[in-house]
């Protein structure tokens, strides 16, 4: 497979030319590559006092809003709880202000124990114990103030590839994005995994077409057992909702020339690049191993960045060939588009033009290399342009329903 | 600069990168003959290298993205009017 690109594919280890990297230490030992203070709520109800705090703080503090935490659905109630605690204690945090209504389905008392033991930088305010909005956010002001404090003394300290989760994602792809920025982010992901650094594949419905080749490339029948677990039951619901005959694909990415879920799939798990998957992890949760590992989310891209971002992931790289501005409150989001003509029409949304591998101005390893040198200037500080616009998309699946095919 | 991609020998169509007029000409090493774009294919889009039955297989990637739900002749654009998933909802059917 590749023959075209078998040529260029040349290997440099990651490590022997880089610069050194420094990040945050924290108190589990893991290292963050910024230094947030997190304010998030454990239910929509809660969104007010975040939206008061956001005001007064501005971008001392990034507050999140979103709409769950009520539901008698159990198993969304759990994996709402999983992921607001692997979110809120990714190492990009350095301290966490959880903000509760009171009467929630959420065992939000739960959330804020499993974020403390975590973290020590964690505080929790109830607005029905606290008497209102007002006082709630009263309550919450001094708090702030103490962390702001505490967080201007955490010093970068030196890390290094061992310590890096990079998460990969792709968003309102076209036919370039498999044959660019995909293979090309799949090279740079086996340089990470060569230093001894850590991958994340995820999207499992990108999966549908492609199975094969990621089920040989499992290191045990467990790790490939386990994949095919997740990718029935994804397929079971993509039985279940399809409607359309939009071949189960986006009709951006019709526009852009990709036809069927499996040649999307295909050019999807080039991101992944070649080495062995180590590990297969439920939505969210945190790989044990160092390598490539994927994890079980869905196609929604917000929705599996907050996932990566819960599994600890500190930065990730997400491809585009339509052109998708979205990011992360907590994590850097290193947009690659797939070609030129895009990545010089949306400037101010692009990082990095993969597209030059198709002008025949570069090869794969070309931008796979400088791939590899903007994620080091990245770790060290340098904004994206995520970051710079102020993208803070914030998506968590609902489960049972959580098969948005984008 | 390309104007189209053959990914894999196996492949029976080829991916433009270029918009191609109508009467483009495709040549290249997976080739054992040139084929010629009976209609416009825009950038990214897919060209057919071979007559496809309805029914068979269409393959990118040197694997199966789909099957030709009409007959498709060489040169013509490859897409939803003519190439059906096999997977998720279109699986057993």
């Amino acid at each position: 497979m590749f023959t075209i690109y078998a040529a260029s594919v040349e290997k440099t280890r990651m490590g022997e030319q880089m610069e050194a990297l420094f990040g945050y230490k924290r108190a589990d030992g893991r290292f963050g590559i910024r230094n947030h203070l997190l304010v998030i709520p454990t239910v929509v109800c809660a969104n007010v006092v975040v939206d008061h705090l956001i005001r007064r703080f501005g971008d001392r503090i990034v507050g999140v809003s979103h709409p769950y935490g009520c539901t008698f659905d159990y198993v969304s109630n759990n994996e709402l709880c999983d992921t607001l605690v692997g979110f809120s204690t990714n190492p990009n945090v350095g301290a966490v202000l959880l903000v509760s209504l009171g009467c929630e389905t959420v065992d939000y008392n739960s959330v804020f124990e499993r974020i403390k033991a975590i973290n020590p930088l964690t505080a929790h305010v109830v607005i029905q114990d606290s008497g209102g909005i007002q006082k709630t956010v009263a309550k919450a002001i001094p708090v702030i103030e103490d962390f702001i404090e505490q967080m201007r003394k955490i010093e970068r300290a030196p890390m290094s590839l061992s310590d890096l989760i990079v998460g990969t994602q792709c968003g309102a792809s076209d036919s370039y994005s498999g044959l660019t920025a995909n293979p090309a982010l799949g090279m740079c992901i086996d340089k990470v995994i060569d230093a001894g650094g850590t991958g994340i594949l995820a999207e499992l419905t990108e999966f549908m077409g492609a199975e094969e080749e990621v089920y040989a490339r499992c290191v045990d029948q467990k790790t490939r057992d386990k994949l095919a677990m997740y990718l029935a039951e994804t397929e079971r619901n993509l039985e279940r909702v399809g409607t359309s005959d939009l071949n189960d694909i986006a009709p951006g990415n019709i526009a852009g020339g990709l036809t069927t879920l499996e040649e999307k799939s295909l050019g999807c798990i080039r991101k992944g690049g070649q080495t062995p998957v180590v590990e297969v992890v439920a939505h969210g949760q945190k790989p044990t191993r160092h390598g490539l590992v994927i994890m079980e989310t869905s196609g929604q891209d917000i929705e599996s960045l907050v996932a990566i971002a819960a599994g600890g992931s500190q930065v990730t790289f997400f491809t585009t060939g339509r052109g998708s501005p979205t990011g992360s409150p907590i994590m850097p989001v290193i947009k690659v588009s797939s070609n030129t003509e895009m990545a010089e029409r949306l400037e101010d949304i692009i990082d990095l033009n993969a597209g030059t591998i198709l002008d025949d101005e570069e090869s794969l390893s070309d931008v796979a290399e400088r791939m590899c040198e903007l994620l080091v200037e990245v770790v060290n500080g340098k904004e994206t342009k995520a970051e710079i616009n102020g993208s803070r998309e914030f998506a968590i699946r609902r489960c049972g329903v959580g098969v948005c095919l984008l | 600069m390309k104007s189209f991609l053959i990914l894999d020998s196996k492949d029976n169509v080829a991916t433009a990168i270029t918009n191609l007029e109508t009467g483009f000409e495709l040549e290249d090493v997976f080739l054992p003959y040139p084929v010629t774009c009976v209609e416009n294919i825009k950038r990214g889009h897919k060209v057919a290298l071979t007559d496809i039955n309805e029914g068979d297989v269409v393959v990118k990637y040197g694997v199966t993205i789909g099957r030709a739900i009409a007959p498709i002749k060489k040169g013509e654009l490859v897409h939803v009017h003519n190439l059906r998933s096999q997977r998720g909802k279109n699986k057993n059917g």
